[in-house]
């Protein structure tokens, strides 16, 4: 019987990256020189490409385990 | 809001309303008194606090307890559950076939075999159910190596996601430290009488320069 759960670490990650978007509108309204400029561009762009490439694996080793579980699983009449 | 211009207003006003309270005749002392209200001693330096501590290691470490569980299930669980369920499967067969074949002969009436349909579904449904045992057992054999591939490849984004949260993530909070540090350094300064220029702030709080 299936007992991982991926669900709970995706909807952690994509909780924060929500988060992140509304914390750096906020901070783009009172922080927006050339020096927020640079620090953006080196240190906040990366962020939420990173994040969507953790997503993206995930998303990815979840279509195989739900393929794999339909497969495998004892869910069927008779079994369980 | 100039959060400068608002801080030095209200440390303007708190130092007019302890003034008021201060008369000291001797002019050595009131002197010495008034360099150190100058210097700022009753109002401390401002306080900027930035990113309160996380775990970022915390929910990567559950990941990993699910990455173990993943594997668990189809080089353990699922294994064993399906072994299992085959010696049942034969078991069931051996004894439905057995049970047909004692109603065969007990119900056989001179050279006419008996129907017994229902021992005769029974041998058919337990095949099936063999069947089913087998055909399961063959899709673990065949998803183990292709779900170690798939862990083994999400295993290495994750690695590369832990190490960017552990290095750049981490240089990026370093870097705003920085800057607050050097913001928190800017508002200390005294302004000399005649200067004119602004400080260039941006430049200051450029990271890896000093400021």
């Amino acid at each position: 019987m299936k007992d991982w759960d991926l669900n709970t670490f995706v909807a952690k990650l994509e909780m924060s990256l929500k988060k992140f978007r509304v914390t750096l509108a906020a901070v783009e309204t009172q922080w927006n020189d050339d020096a927020y400029r640079r620090y953006q561009e080196k240190h906040l762009a990366p962020i939420e490409p990173n994040v969507r490439k953790m997503l993206d694996a995930i998303a990815k080793l979840n279509e195989v385990l739900i393929a794999a579980e339909r497969d495998c699983g004892s869910e069927e009449k008779g079994y369980r | 809001m100039d959060v400068f211009e608002f801080r030095d207003g209200l440390v303007a006003d708190y130092a007019d309303y302890v003034k008021s309270f201060i008369q000291i005749r001797d002019e050595r002392i009131r002197r010495e008194v008034e360099d150190s209200l100058r210097r700022g001693s009753l109002w401390p330096e401002p306080l900027l606090q930035l990113n309160p501590s996380f775990a970022p290691g915390a929910a990567l470490d559950d990941l990993e307890i699910e990455l173990r569980r993943i594997d668990d299930w189809i080089h353990h669980d699922r294994k064993q559950y399906w072994t299992k369920e085959r010696e049942r499967a034969y078991e069931a067969l051996n004894q439905a076939r057995l049970q047909l074949q004692q109603a065969m002969l007990t119900r056989r009436v001179g050279d006419h075999a008996a129907a017994c349909i229902d021992e005769k579904r029974a041998v058919e449904r337990a095949k099936r159910r063999l069947e089913t045992a087998n055909e399961k057992l063959e899709a673990v054999r065949r998803w183990t190596p292709k779900i170690d591939r798939a862990v083994d490849d999400f295993q290495r984004v994750r690695s590369q996601f832990s190490i960017w949260l552990e290095t750049d993530l981490q240089r990026a909070a370093a870097a705003l430290n920085q800057m607050s540090e050097t913001l928190v350094n800017y508002i200390s300064l005294e302004t000399p009488p005649d200067a004119a220029a602004p400080i260039d702030l941006a430049e200051r709080g450029q990271e890896g320069e000093k400021p």
